[in-house]
């Protein structure tokens, strides 16, 4: 049994219109909602529509389509080409002509009225899309107070429409290219043509041509599988819902990749500096901006090394502890019955099960989950002598500190236990070797042969312009290090 | 591979169990240690904090005695006695009775954990200053305290095993510490 389209490449229609239409109902043997109407053009000739049911908007094609063909008058005895029918008979906007049977399936998946009459060994292809989207709404994702609300939805091509608004230039190069075996989804490359790397849109194109996989139903299917490291914990092609940051990296010269049938849009390359940006920072004064973003990176030196230096310190190094602390500490800490280390560890997981679990439950439970885990298990815990108060602060204040950066989320988890475990063993020893071991792996990423550190590069101030602080856009006249066409403003 | 994997839940069991670190609250935190020298016999004395048992009590504060030979040899007839470690990291001060013990200097060199910024001073009745009730209840500090209000805090191991010159002396009178009267 065929699964895909592409297998049907050596079918094409015959022009004998029982024949084709029986080859129709035939692959769809097993698909209840395919509609075949049979309908004569000007009274004589026989024709098909063949359609999704559901996929289709009804009355645009009984207006556009239907009704047309049934009203239309043709000379006795004459039997129209299927251009003839596209020119001069249908009212539809958009008709496409092809005997190729691939090309007519996925018009008939994708929505669109596949028109076949007898005698034609073409048929005509008319967009009759009409499925429901969940329309345009803010994400709740990436939220912000001011600057623009509108979100991406599941339709690539209201997205794709969406980017163009932003973008009045015919630079804006949107090519498609269909992944997967069995899903056949439908994905645009858009770049501006006279700012991309030619090298990187090259090298993109190379690593989605090997792509092989059944279905795309994310584009998180395609990230994980042309990323540079599969095995990296931090991601190395960026992702967002908002319209107005995929023009931004347009114009920056990366490229955007839109699947059809989820609101995320790729982009790439993406570099660890954009870990720290926020999307509101470029709708906000740039002192203040500059001032959230210098909070960020602090933040993440925070979420990532505080639990693992307090283990170290209550573990390791208690001179390093002011006197009065240390005998708090050492208090606080009397009758915990595990080891630090593994207070920390369990707390650090018990802060991601009520994060998952405030993610996964329904809205207005959110506020109980938060009051139940965080206030009471979390008091009656320490109460009970089973954590210690400065541990369940130590851990706390990480957490809180790493929802500054959503973007390194998975990433800072990971480091996080991983140094709580060198510090439990080594003390700030490991520590420091585990910060530079981390360091270095973020120096040696790449992604799509560029540096993920590339705006660290130079030092100097117009590669930095828009890393640790974000400059006024006065001064914000150059584009990133690895484009070729670095001027952005005179 | 397998086998190699297979480690790291032992390892990681092996490490969060504790067993390979000390915690803070499960030794005595030491605040001030002193000897004196009587003929051939060093007396130890070691002023300490012992975390309670449970986060609503107070800690305790306890003074540990022994003799021996040698500094050495009279610490390590206090630590079999004791149930839980010595943890030096947090040391205020060390109390010589009289004399500065060149012997005791060394031993305290010898202890890794040991803060070299820790201050020495000398009494002249160690029995009396360790036994008595400080003003805020840890000897070790409150001579800290008292060196730094007065600004002598020239005396710290790391100066004194230089330069080897004489510490401050500080007695005990009524629950109060002062400095010896030709020294004010």
């Amino acid at each position: 049994m065929p699964g895909s389209v592409n297998d049907y490449k050596d079918t094409h229609l015959s022009g004998n219109i029982d024949w084709d239409i029986a080859v129709f109902k035939s692959i769809f043997s097993r698909d209840a909602v395919l509609r075949t109407r049979e309908v004569l053009i000007g009274g004589a000739t026989r024709c098909y529509l063949i359609y999704m049911d559901g996929m289709v908007n009804s009355a645009s094609q009984g207006e556009t389509v239907v009704e047309a063909l049934v009203e239309s008058i043709l000379p006795d005895g004459f039997i129209p080409s299927s251009k003839y029918i596209a020119k001069n008979i249908l009212f539809a906007n958009e008709v496409g002509e092809s005997g190729y049977m691939p090309d007519l399936l996925r018009a008939i998946l994708y929505g669109d009225t596949v028109l076949i009459s007898d005698g034609n060994q073409t048929a005509l292809t008319i967009n009759t899309k009409g499925w429901r989207t969940r329309g345009i709404q803010e994400p709740t994702s990436e939220r912000v107070l001011q600057g623009p609300r509108e979100g991406f939805d599941e339709a690539a091509m209201f997205n794709l429409a969406m980017i163009r608004r932003k973008l009045l230039t015919p630079d804006l190069c949107i090519e498609m290219l269909r992944i997967g075996r069995r899903s056949d989804t439908p994905t645009f490359i858009c770049y501006l043509g006279s700012l991309v790397n030619k090298d990187t849109l090259k090298e993109l194109k190379r690593r989605l041509g090997k792509i092989d996989i059944d279905g795309i139903l994310d584009s998180n299917y395609i990230a994980e599988n042309i990323c540079d490291n599969k095995y990296s914990l931090l991601k190395t092609i960026g992702s967002t819902e908002r319209p107005d940051i995929v023009a931004a990296r347009l114009l920056e010269g990366r490229i955007a990749l839109v699947v059809d049938g989820t609101p995320v849009v790729l982009t790439l390359p993406y570099l660890f500096s954009e870990n720290f940006q926020s999307d509101e920072d470029y709708y906000i004064n740039f002192l203040l901006a500059s001032f959230s973003r210098m909070l960020r990176w602090f933040c993440f030196f925070i979420t990532v090394s505080v639990p693992g230096v307090f283990v170290s310190l209550v573990t390791h190094h208690f001179e390093l502890l002011p006197t009065h602390f240390a005998l708090t500490v050492s208090r606080l800490r009397a009758g915990v019955p595990i080891a630090s280390a593994a207070e920390c560890i369990a707390l650090i997981l018990a802060f991601e099960i009520l994060k998952e679990a405030g993610l996964r439950m329904q809205q207005n439970l959110g506020h109980a989950l938060s009051v139940v885990g965080g206030l009471v298990v979390g008091q009656a815990a320490v109460e009970a002598g089973i954590i210690s108060a400065p541990m369940l602060i130590a851990v706390a204040f990480s957490a809180i500190a790493g929802l500054m950066i959503p973007r390194l989320e998975g990433a800072v988890f990971y480091w996080r236990l991983l140094i709580v475990v060198v510090c439990s063993v080594f003390g700030l020893w490991g520590f420091f070797a585990a910060a530079s071991i981390f360091v270095l792996r973020v120096f040696g990423i790449t992604s799509f042969g560029v540096d993920y550190t590339s705006s660290f590069a130079l030092p100097r101030a117009d590669t930095l312009k828009d890393a640790f602080v974000r400059v006024s856009w006065k001064d914000m006249k150059t584009r990133p290090l690895f484009n070729k066409n670095k001027i952005r403003k005179g | 591979m397998k086998k190699l994997l297979l480690l790291l839940p032992i390892t990681l069991i092996f490490l969060l169990c504790g067993c390979a670190s000390r915690e803070i609250d499960r030794g005595y935190l030491v605040s001030a240690i002193g000897f004196s020298k009587e003929k051939d016999v060093i007396n130890l004395y070691i002023e300490a904090l012992s975390s309670s048992d449970t986060t609503d009590k107070p800690s305790e504060k306890v003074t540990l005695t022994a003799s021996g030979t040698s500094p050495q040899i009279a610490f390590e007839n206090l630590s079999g006695t004791l149930v839980k470690p010595l943890y030096f990291e947090q040391l205020g001060a060390v109390v010589f009775e009289k004399e500065i013990n060149r012997q005791a200097l060394n031993f305290l060199k010898d202890i890794p954990d040991i803060n070299y910024g820790v201050f020495l001073v000398k009494t002249n009745d160690i029995d009396k200053l360790f036994k008595a009730q400080t003003p805020n209840g840890l000897l070790g500090y409150d001579i800290i305290g008292l060196l730094k209000t007065n600004g002598k805090t020239k005396s710290s191991l790391y100066a004194i095993s230089r330069e080897y010159f004489d510490a401050p002396t500080i007695n005990i009178e009524n629950g109060r510490l002062h400095f010896l009267a030709k020294e004010n």
